[in-house]
Parts: structure tokens; C-alpha cells; sequence
């Protein structure tokens, strides 16, 4: 910083900014000998979509290379650039990401602890979860695993004698949702698992019976959770026990991965899901003759739910919005404005500590949503016309030849005047402003002395 | 030594020397210290046998304040120096240490080593070191020479709570303090001034603002017994007259106000910029707020409403005030009496369609306007259009809007201030920007006050086209200026005027929060909204309730010459309500030698207050009367008269400590008035304006006060130059001083020019409190021309015996 610039600026600690690089991700550091302030950037976490950009009060953020790193081009390249100049460590990109790209750590302690945050939320209710395997199944990321007990068809089904039996078994994929319950419990039944794909998510391609295999025990019907997706009729069996199949399992959630876009509750066929969605809000597709969906792939590379997907009609693209998060990636990586995404409400999760903040905060994610409070004064900004810093004073001295007899001379010369002033009569016409007379006393005495 | 001046001072022996010295050095955190090396200072210092050199991170905090106790009672110490901030920030609060450790005040000195240093000398920190231990000796050698400070007693102390902070209840507060009783003055806002802290200059004599209520205001915040809490409402009251119940709601202000030493760093590091409403909307302030640096309370307050959380400012705190752990509180305490001082509100002008407020971007209010012209404001004082930044070519006001109409939105009664300040503000401007030209359109004038006549007069003189009529304003859209129809009824003709910009003089509206008060307070008001006063002539500051009096504008519409006689009447009433036992204050004035007297009777006609008279061969000093100029002291020609607080020896000795070494050329030695020079030095520090090292400031109550020896022997001792920097004329606080100064001055210069000096090394000039920026100007400019000159005596043209007279 030029000591011109500093001009009129106070002075005194001031905090330093350190920044790091770790792998794929970034650190700055904010330091006063009060308070050490870490920001860091996960790379691999940013999606690219704009929600810290848009919260941000210091405008310091900017979008990266969003739409060439959607298409591939480049690879491990931030997708946000941050100012640190601008930057006043505040953490409300923490808050906003809900992609936990961005962390915040006050004196070590991480902001999301304090902050209230803009997140969804999820419950499962555990009375109605059977559980099976679709939710983990469909999981955009991966952030669902399922422990699963399903007792083997083997240890249900008892023969007195010889097993035999006569029926038939249909199975009716329209209604199938793939939860893969079936398959756990016989292995006469066999599914074809593939990668969900929006728009149904379906987690595979087909189901098989293999007759040969089947003795039409029903336990598959039974187990199914969709009514009339299997249908078992068994015509006749040798005498046999049934037991009724117990599902045991438990669901668990890794929240780091989890963004709350509610496909599992969508999928779920028993509706043991409840998700709240961080945004809410609608995806607008224009200058659809731009979009060229076979040779540009960048929102379906982007979109962190894959909830985009080419419909191979006129319209070319279409919109999961029950799963959509509107977090706007897909907005940024499109190089031919076609997607606008419009969000309209946030949700958050509260943090009693930040009470004192709520307001302030609140401020900051409203802009979310487009929602900018008036101010309630008449609000103006002036730009006065630049005007040239002005130089700082110092003093050059140049040829400051101090002369010891001039110096003394000069002395001399007052103290006859003090010593004049300190007679009674010559001060009080000082006070009259009569200098002359003043002048006329003092040269009386310095002739005198001289 | 013997000083020469005047013999009496050995003589009397009153002055006796110090034995030992207690020198305590401030690092105000990194204030002081990151530009001051006071290891090199502890150092220099502790040398010295007979000082005692103790240094300390926060002096004015608790553990500094013991430990300055502790020093003082367990060494053998006579004399104290305290180096740190200005004194007119901590000053009483070093004092009352003082004397609780058994020491007089009056053995105490500060050396301003933080505005007046550190915070203008950042850019060389070494020069800086080398003036800090140079303003510390010329208060170690002051302090060696100072008297005992006196004191009388006066009747005491009953509580009075005073509701408002503007100037009406800093007055009444500040009169009810000296009567001896205690005052909480309790403020709505996060600091106290109201809206005369937003004003720049006065009419009708252009005084600075600031610099008369500057100084009233720290006063009053140090006065022992006055409470100022800010943020706070009073929500209940209930008892009987003279044994009221006040139930006063405190809000947090998230900073700490015992710690906080008023840097200011955290406005820097607050990342929020919202819509400042102390600017009524015009620019930002940040979500940590102090509107102005001379704001009382020091410590700023945090907005809640917009604050992030972000904590750049705990970071940067070095003395740790943020404090997000402050809840709202309530205080009850008994009042003897109580004062409504709640002011008003400009009127809004929204409404009235014809002017295009809030539709036209350049037509803006004439508190607005203030703002602009206003050093501290928005624009720091640049008049700029809102539109474009530029200074407008033709400026229009358009008078009485809101007043003195029927209309619904308006007002029917006349607000009595806005002719006189709008003719002071066109006077502002042209002269600022002469080649602006300025309307003033007008229903009638009504300059009434005193010397408001004289300022109209002024004003068509200056050039000021007053045009008589009724007005509409059209904005015209390329360029945004504004076209304005004025039916002028003078000449019966129809004229239009395109302005750059339109200035409305919105009248003085009451504070909507009058009702509210009104109901708790169960007194009424006007019909208006304004309090309702006991009888309208005979008692304008009772009201219908005992105990409970009404001061300045929350009345009805005032300027703020009656504002504040109205205030000391409500305060007088509120005394004598409270009838009077005692209370001790600190005496200013003089001390008389019958011996030295000479019977001139200078003294009894310099003083502007007739605390000097002649009485039966006698002269007669009314102590309680003498306003502490000292102008009677520096005329006297015998030293007959004396200033303890300030004494003649003690001078003279900082002046030698001053100019001892002269190891920076050229050295100036600057006498600064305590309300405006030297608080304008304060003022560059606080908005660190840099000006060079070469000067050595030696604070005087009154540039009245400077005896023109004190300036023969400066240059006696060598000095290169020497500045007096007083108020402007019409703000003196002690009346005429400034102007005897003035031609005590030319004398001296006509002594100089009579001895072979370049009469230049004398500067005479005047400052306002808040020029901060003129103060560091006029003394860099001062350095630079001496720097010219050449050192002291090379005017002497080698030295030879010539002398001109």
C-alpha cells in the first residue's frame, strides 16, 4: 500500500490474510492477535452454483470457469474465485453451502456450529421404513446406506416331506419399483441393477423369475411393499410351514454428503421419508433453439442431483423439479442461457446462539431469493467526483545552514526586547499597541549597553 | 532558576520544585506503541534520578488506573505526567486518581502523545519517538512548576433526569451539573449532539457547531456527576414532584465503554455498508456506527438489525470492548425532578408532490444540504449533487415547506429558523463555490433574530437572488436538473429557473415520540404536537405538572440561541425546585499580589466577564465569576496576577524542555487555544492527518492567555517559528480572546520586523474544532514556508549589528 493511500486511515494492528494450498483444497487464514479466522474451499465440493456469490455482503466472490469445467475442459479448477482482499470472513457462504464447500472456523470452531444455516431437512419415520434398498439404491449422492436383514426364503419355508408345488408367479415391472426386497429374500428372483437416471430414477432394468426355482410359497408377495406388483398364486404344495418374513435393517444418513433434494422421499414406497429442501423454487427453459443437449452436456455433467436430463423431443430437455434443488449450477454452466432457475423461498436451520445475528443474517440470504429490504430512509449514494489524494506533508529542508552567531545574534536581540518589556511603563504601551515607543525604549537600552 | 519575568516567583516562594517525578507512559494498545518506541522511551526516561518511569497497555483502564494509584502512594512522588491520549478525553479521569492517592490535581500534567502524535506521525515512526520524548519533557519541566489547584465549595446534589441529548438537554444537564446536582441524561440515539452535531456553521455568525458543542459535550460527559446513557428510553414514570420513579430502558450497545479508547478501527474492518441515517439516507455507514468523531460516548455501538456476525471487529479490538454477551436492561432510579428536552424532526417533505422530494434525485433538504457541506459528512464537505457527484452551477431554495399552511401534510405555524439558515447556507455556498449562483424563493422573510437582518443584507449583498412567490419543480430528465415555475408575486410575472439543484427548507415538525412520552409523563401537548408549557409567557419551561419542565425545541420551533435559553431556564426552574445544599468545583481563576501591582487596571479592561474589578485601592478577582481565560494574567504588566491552572513559570519551562535540543529544523512552537486550536489537533490525530514532526504544541485555555513574552522567548530559545491557533473570532469562548490575541500578535510581529526577523515566523490563525484537515494544512504550510526562510536569524544577513527600526 502507497503511504499516500494510507493518508487519513487509522493505523495500528491490522489482520493478516495467509492463504494455503492443500491438494484440492484452498485456506486463508484472517489473523488478529484476538481472533484467528479459517476459511476453506473444498474444490471437489463446490458444485459451481452461485448461492455464496449471491449472499455474499462484500461482493467477494466470483464465478470461476463454470461452464468450461461443465463440459470438461478443465479439471480440478475452482469454481469460485474469492477476494480476500474483499473478503470479511463473515462465513455466510458457509451458511448458503449447502454443499459444505465452504467452512468457516472461528479460533478453531467451526461457524456451523454457531450460524444458523440454509439447509434442508430430512426425517424418516421409522414406523412405516420396512426398510429396503431403494433409497440407497437411488441416491444421486451416494449419501444413503442401508443395513438390510432379510431372511432367506430357505429358513421360512418348511417341508414336512418332499417340496413340491404348482402355480405361477407373475411380476408386473410397470409396478415394480425395484426395492430389491424380493431378490434378498429368493434367489429365484433376479435383478437387472443399473444407474438411476432422472426422469424415474428406476435403479434397474428388469426383474426375472426363474420358474424352475419357484415353489409359490408367496413370501415375495407378501414382502412387496407395492400392492399387485407380484402376484403368487399357488394351485398346489406338498405340506409346508410358512413363516412370516421379518425385515430388519436401519437406515443411515451421511449428512456430509447429503443435500436434501428428496429423491428418497420421492422413491420411497412406503412414504417413511420427509424431506424439507434447502430451496424452493422453479426452473424456467428459454432460448430453447440454442440448446443443443447431443453436443453440450454441461448442465447434466453440473447438476449435483442429475435432475436434468435430455427428453430427445422437440423440447430436448426437461426438469426433475421434485428433486431440483435450484441451488443454479446448471444456470451458470449453460453457455447458451437456456436454464433460468428462479428461487423463492429457503429454508433454515436455526442455531440458538445465533439469535443475536438472526436479523443481520437474514439479510444475507434473503438475497437467495431476490427479496432486498427497503431501506427505511431515503436512501442515496453520492459519487463525488475524484478528487487527487493529497501528498503527504513532509518537509524537505534543503541548504539548512544553521549559523551559531545569527542564531546568538537574534537572541541577543530578543532579550533586549524582553528585558525592555519588563519594564512596567514600556509593557502597559504594549498593551496601547504603541510598538514605536516600545522600539525607541528598547534601542535606548541596547545602545546603552552596547 | 530564577525567571526573570517577574522576580515575585522566587520571592514568593509558592512554586517550589518537585522532589520526585511519577512519569507514567501509555501504550494505548498498539495506538501509541506501534509508532512510538517506548522501550526507547522507558529507557531515555528512567535515567533521570528523579523520575519515576512506569509504563502500561491501557492506562485509563481499571488495572492501569490502580496501578498509577499504587505508584503514587508508595513513592516518594510530588509531581505526575501522564503521556497518552489527549487530555481532553481522560483528563479528569487521570485527575480524580490523582487526588484519590492523595496528590493535587493541579501536580499533574499530560504529554499528548496519541492525537497530537502517534496518530499524525505514523509515517516516521522515529521522529515520531523523538517528539514523544520531547512533548514528555516539556511536561515534566511544566509539571515541575505548576500550582496547587484550588477549589470552593458550592451547594449540592439532588438527581435530576433530563430526557434528550441534543443541545437543549446537554445545556439544562450541563447547568444542573455545575448547580451541583446529579443528571442522568438519558438519549434515544447512540450519542448525544442531536441535530446540532449535524449542523457544519451557525447562523447568523458562521460559528463552527462542533466547536461549541464539542467541548460542552466532553465536559459534560466527564462531570462526576452526570450519567449519559445512550440507547435508552425512559418507559415509566411514576412517584410525586420531587420523588419521582424513573423506570429507563438500557439498550446494549455490544461494546464496552469502560474499555473502548475510541480508535475507531472497527468502523474500518465492518464489512456492512447500509443507508446512514444520520446522513438522512445520503452515503453508507457501517453495521458498527459512530456518526462522528467527537461523538459522546466514545465507544460506538454495534446495529443489531444489520450486524453478520463476522467478528472483524473482536479481532481487531486490542483492548477486547465488543461484547456480544450485553442484554438489554432496565434501570429504576429517583429523580427529584425531571426535564424533556426531546427536539423535534425536519419535516418530511415527501408528501408535498409539487417539490418532487424523493422523485427528483437533486432535490434534496436543506439538513441534507448541511450533511454536504458538512467536512465530516458524506461528501466531506464537497457540495455535491446526488445525480452526478458534481458541484451544481445554480442552487435553489425554496422556503417555508411544511410551514405555515392549511394544507393536511403541512404545518400551519412558521418554524422560525429555516429563513436565517437557509440565507447562511447560500452564503456557504458562494462562499465556497463563488460561481455558483443561488436562489432564494420566499413567502416573506422573517429574519427577526438578532443580527438575522444584517445577514439577509449579507446575502443580497453577496449576490443572492431572493425571489418573492409560490414555486413548482419539474425535473428535467436528460439532465436531471430541475425546472422551477415561480410566480413572482413582486413583479406579477411568471419566471422560470433551471437549477442544478433544489434545496427545500423544510420546517422543524415535532419528534413523533412526543406522544408516547407524553402519556408516561402525563403532561399534554399542543395542538401542533409540541409539549404544552405552564403559560406561554411567565413560565415557558414548567409544565402543568410540578417537577417536570420542558426544554428547547420538543416546545415548540427554536433556533438554538433560545433552544439553549430555554434550556437554562428549565434547568434554573429545576434547581430552584430542588432548593440547594453544597458541592465543591474547581476554581480558574487568578491569583492577585497587592505587592507587584502597579494599579494599571489593564486586567479590569480585559475581561470580558467583570470578574476583575477595582474596589477601594484594591484590585478585587471574583472567582466565581472569572470564566479562566487568563487574559487579565498575560496583560499584567507586573506579574500581579497569577493563573495557578496555568502559570506563567510553567510555560516558560516547557518552552525551554521544548526548544533544548532543537534537533529538527525547522522547530515551531505552537500555541493552541484548548477549544478550537488545540481541539482541532485532537481532530487531525482522531482522523489521522498527517503533518510534520517540527511542531511542539503547548495548550493555552485562550489564545488570550499568551503572553507576548512567551513568544519573545521562543525565539530567544530559538525557535524558527512560532503559531498561535485560536477559534475563529465569533466562536470565542471567553468572548473577545481570539481578537486580543489578535493584535497582542501584531505588536509582536512589529517588534520582530523592528529587530531584523522575518515577521513570517509569527502565524496568527484561526481553526474550528472539527478542521482537522485546515489544522494539519496550516501547520505543514507553516513548515514549509519557515523551511523556505531558512533557519532563525539567516534573515539577518550575516549576522551584522544593522538594526532596523
Amino acid at each position: 500500500m502507497s503511504e499516500a493511500s494510507r493518508a487519513g486511515e487509522r493505523y495500528g494492528e491490522r489482520p493478516e490474510v495467509a492463504f494455503e494450498i492443500e491438494d484440492t483444497t484452498l485456506h486463508w487464514e484472517w489473523r488478529t492477535s484476538n481472533l484467528s479466522k479459517r476459511l476453506s474451499y473444498y474444490i471437489k465440493r463446490c458444485m459451481g452454483c452461485d448461492l455464496c456469490m449471491v449472499a455474499c455482503p462484500t461482493e467477494a466472490i466470483s464465478l470461476g470457469p463454470v461452464v468450461e469445467i461443465a463440459a470438461g475442459r478443465i479439471e480440478d479448477t475452482p469454481l469460485i474465485f474469492i477476494d480476500e482482499g474483499k473478503c470479511s470472513f463473515c462465513g455466510i457462504c458457509d451458511s448458503v453451502c449447502f454443499f459444505r464447500a465452504i467452512a468457516l472456523s472461528y479460533n478453531g470452531r467451526p461457524a456451523e456450529e454457531i450460524f444458523s444455516e440454509v439447509k434442508g431437512r430430512h426425517v424418516l419415520d421409522e414406523e412405516k421404513c420396512l426398510p429396503c434398498l431403494l433409497c440407497e439404491k437411488v441416491c444421486q449422492r451416494q449419501a444413503i446406506s442401508v443395513e438390510l436383514k432379510v431372511p432367506k426364503k430357505e429358513e421360512l419355508v418348511k417341508y414336512e416331506g418332499k417340496a413340491e408345488a404348482r402355480g405361477s408367479i407373475r411380476i408386473d415391472e410397470q409396478k415394480c419399483v425395484f426395492c430389491g426386497l424380493c431378490a434378498e429374500l429368493c434367489d429365484a428372483i433376479t435383478i437387472v441393477w443399473t444407474d438411476p437416471k432422472a426422469p424415474d430414477f428406476k435403479p434397474a432394468i428388469a426383474i426375472r423369475v426363474d420358474e424352475d426355482e419357484c415353489d409359490y410359497c408367496e413370501l415375495c408377495q407378501k414382502i412387496c411393499p407395492v400392492e399387485g406388483a407380484i402376484e403368487v398364486v399357488c394351485e398346489y404344495s406338498t405340506p409346508r410351514v410358512v413363516e412370516e418374513p421379518q425385515i430388519e435393517g436401519s437406515i443411515s444418513v451421511n449428512e456430509e454428503e447429503c443435500i436434501c433434494c428428496g429423491l428418497c422421499a420421492v422413491v420411497c414406497p412406503v412414504n417413511a421419508i420427509k424431506v424439507e429442501k434447502p430451496l424452493e423454487g422453479e426452473i424456467i427453459l428459454q432460448n430453447l433453439h440454442r440448446c443443443d443437449p447431443i453436443g453440450c452436456v454441461n448442465c447434466f455433467n453440473i447438476c449435483p442431483v442429475n435432475c436434468i436430463y435430455p427428453t430427445g423431443r422437440e423440447d430436448k430437455i426437461a426438469v426433475v423439479e421434485e428433486v431440483c434443488v435450484f441451488c443454479g449450477a446448471c444456470q451458470n454452466a449453460c453457455p447458451e442461457d437456456v436454464i433460468r432457475v428462479v428461487r423463492r423461498s429457503y429454508r433454515v436451520e436455526e442455531k440458538p446462539e445465533a439469535d443475536l445475528w438472526r436479523r443481520g443474517r437474514r439479510k444475507a440470504f434473503n438475497k437467495l431469493v431476490g427479496v432486498v429490504e427497503k431501506p427505511t430512509v431515503y436512501a442515496r449514494a453520492i459519487e463525488v467526483e475524484e478528487r487527487p489524494p493529497a501528498p503527504l506533508p513532509r518537509v524537505e529542508v534543503g541548504a539548512w545552514e544553521v549559523s551559531p552567531e545569527a542564531e546568538e545574534e537574534v537572541r541577543k536581540r530578543v532579550d533586549s526586547l524582553i528585558e525592555t518589556l519588563s519594564v512596567y511603563e514600556n509593557r502597559l504601551m504594549l498593551s496601547f499597541g504603541k510598538v514605536e515607543k516600545v522600539l525607541e525604549k528598547a534601542d535606548e537600552s541596547g545602545r546603552g549597553k552596547a | 532558576m530564577v525567571y526573570w519575568l517577574s522576580p515575585s516567583f522566587s520571592s514568593k516562594g509558592v512554586y517550589e520544585l518537585a522532589k520526585k517525578t511519577a512519569l507514567f507512559i501509555c501504550r494505548c494498545g498498539t495506538n501509541i506503541a506501534s509508532v512510538v518506541d517506548i522501550e526507547e522511551l522507558v529507557d531515555r526516561f528512567s535515567k533521570r534520578e528523579d523520575l519515576v518511569v512506569v509504563e502500561d497497555l491501557h492506562l485509563c483502564g481499571d488495572e492501569g488506573l490502580r496501578k498509577i494509584e499504587e505508584v503514587l502512594r508508595n513513592q516518594e512522588v510530588d509531581r505526575v505526567v501522564v503521556a497518552g491520549c489527549t487530555d481532553r478525553l481522560h483528563g479528569e479521569l487521570f485527575k480524580s486518581v490523582v487526588e484519590r492517592a492523595g496528590l493535587n490535581p493541579g501536580f499533574l500534567k499530560i504529554a499528548n502523545i496519541r492525537e497530537q502524535c502517534s496518530w499524525v506521525h505514523w509515517m516516521d515512526s522515529e521522529r515520531a519517538t523523538e517528539k514523544a520524548a520531547s512533548l514528555i519533557e516539556m511536561a515534566l519541566e511544566a509539571v515541575e512548576h505548576s500550582s496547587e489547584t484550588r477549589k470552593a465549595k458550592v451547594p449540592v446534589v439532588r438527581r435530576v433526569l433530563v430526557i434528550g441529548g441534543g443541545v437543549a438537554g446537554i445545556t439544562a444537564a450541563t447547568n444542573l451539573a455545575d448547580a451541583g446536582f446529579e443528571v442522568y441524561l438519558v438519549e434515544k440515539s447512540g450519542f448525544i449532539g442531536g441535530h446540532m452535531a449535524k449542523w457544519d456553521k451557525l447562523f447568523p455568525t458562521f460559528d463552527c457547531s462542533m466547536c461549541i458543542l464539542g467541548p460542552l459535550m466532553s465536559e459534560l460527559a466527564h462531570k462526576p456527576n452526570v450519567k449519559i446513557l445512550a440507547l435508552s428510553e425512559v418507559v415509566e414514570v411514576w412517584g410525586s414532584p420531587g420523588n419521582y420513579f424513573a423506570r429507563i430502558r438500557v439498550k446494549p450497545r455490544y461494546v464496552d465503554e469502560e474499555k473502548c479508547d475510541g480508535c475507531d478501527r472497527c468502523l474500518d474492518v465492518c464489512p456492512v455498508e447500509v443507508p446512514d441515517e444520520y446522513n438522512y439516507g445520503i452515503g453508507f455507514r457501517k453495521a458498527i456506527v459512530k456518526p462522528f468523531p467527537e461523538a459522546i460516548p466514545i465507544a460506538p455501538y454495534i446495529d443489531m438489525e444489520n450486524c453478520i456476525g463476522c467478528q472483524s471487529c473482536v479481532g481487531i479490538c486490542e483492548p477486547q470492548a465488543i461484547s456480544f454477551e450485553q442484554r438489554e436492561m432496565e434501570i429504576v432510579e429517583r429523580f427529584g425532578a425531571i426535564i424533556v428536552a426531546t427536539g423535534y424532526k425536519p419535516f418530511d417533505p415527501t408528501p408535498l408532490a409539487e417539490y418532487g422530494y424523493g422523485r427528483y434525485a437533486n432535490v434534496i433538504t436543506a439538513p441534507e444540504l448541511e450533511r454536504l457541506i458538512h467536512p465530516g459528512g458524506p461528501t466531506e464537505g464537497v457540495l455535491a449533487r446526488p445525480s452526478d457527484g458534481r458541484v451544481p452551477k445554480s442552487v435553489c431554495f425554496i422556503q417555508c415547506v411544511g410551514s405555515r399552511s392549511d394544507r393536511p401534510v403541512s404545518r400551519p405555524y412558521c418554524s422560525r429558523v429555516c429563513c436565517t439558515y437557509a440565507m447562511k447556507e447560500a452564503m456557504q455556498i458562494k462562499m465556497s463555490w463563488p460561481d455558483t449562483q443561488v436562489y432564494i424563493i420566499y413567502i416573506d422573510l422573517r429574519a427577526f433574530g438578532k443580527g438575522h437582518e444584517e445577514l439577509y443584507r449579507k446575502a443580497a449583498e453577496a449576490g443572492i437572488v431572493f425571489i418573492r412567490g409560490g414555486v413548482e419543480v419539474q425535473e428535467i430528465p436528460e439532465s436531471k436538473n430541475l425546472l422551477l415555475r415561480v410566480e413572482d408575486t413582486l413583479s406579477g410575472r411568471v419566471l422560470e429557473i433551471e437549477a442544478e439543484l433544489v434545496v427545500l427548507s423544510v420546517g422543524i415538525d415535532h419528534n413523533p415520540d412526543n406522544e408516547q412520552l407524553a402519556s408516561v409523563l402525563r403532561i399534554p401537548l399542543d395542538e401542533n404536537g409540541f409539549f404544552s408549557e405552564a403559560h406561554p409567557k411567565l413560565r415557558p419551561s414548567d409544565t402543568v405538572r410540578k417537577g417536570i419542565f420542558v426544554a428547547g425545541t420538543c416546545q415548540g420551533p427554536k433556533d438554538i440561541n433560545d433552544t439553549v435559553a430555554h434550556a437554562g431556564l428549565a434547568a434554573l426552574r429545576c434547581a430552584a425546585f430542588l432548593s440547594e445544599p453544597e458541592v465543591e468545583v474547581e476554581l480558574l481563576s487568578p491569583t492577585y499580589d497587592p505587592s507587584q501591582c502597579h494599579k494599571c487596571l489593564l486586567c479590569v479592561r480585559s475581561c470580558d466577564f467583570q470578574a476583575i474589578s477595582y474596589q477601594e485601592g484594591k484590585i478585587a478577582v471574583d472567582d466565581l465569576a472569572c470564566a479562566g481565560c487568563g487574559a487579565c494574567v498575560s496583560v499584567c504588566p507586573t506579574g500581579a496576577l497569577e493563573l495557578p491552572y496555568i502559570n506563567d513559570a510553567e510555560v516558560f519551562a516547557a518552552l525551554e524542555a521544548a526548544l533544548k535540543n532543537r534537533n529538527e529544523r525547522p522547530l515551531v512552537v505552537g500555541f493552541l487555544c484548548n477549544w478550537c486550536g488545540y481541539a482541532a489537533a485532537d481532530n487531525a490525530g482522531v482522523k489521522r492527518i498527517p503533518y510534520p514532526t517540527n511542531i511542539r504544541i503547548i495548550k493555552v485555555p485562550c489564545t488570550a492567555r499568551i503572553n507576548p513574552l512567551f513568544i519573545l522567548k521562543a525565539f530567544s530559545l530559538g525557535a524558527d517559528g512560532v503559531a498561535v491557533i485560536g477559534c475563529y473570532e465569533n466562536d470565542c469562548h471567553y468572548r473577545g480572546g481570539f481578537r486580543k490575541a489578535k493584535s497582542m500578535v501584531n505588536s509582536v510581529k512589529k517588534l520582530l520586523e523592528a529587530i531584523g526577523l522575518d515577521e513570517r515566523r509569527l502565524l496568527i490563525e484561526s481553526v474550528s474544532a472539527s478542521e482537522g484537515e485546515k489544522f494539519a494544512k496550516l501547520i505543514s504550510d507553516f513548515i514549509a514556508q519557515l523551511a523556505e526562510l531558512g533557519p532563525l536569524g539567516s534573515e539577518l544577513g550575516g549576522g551584522g549589528d544593522e538594526r532596523s527600526v
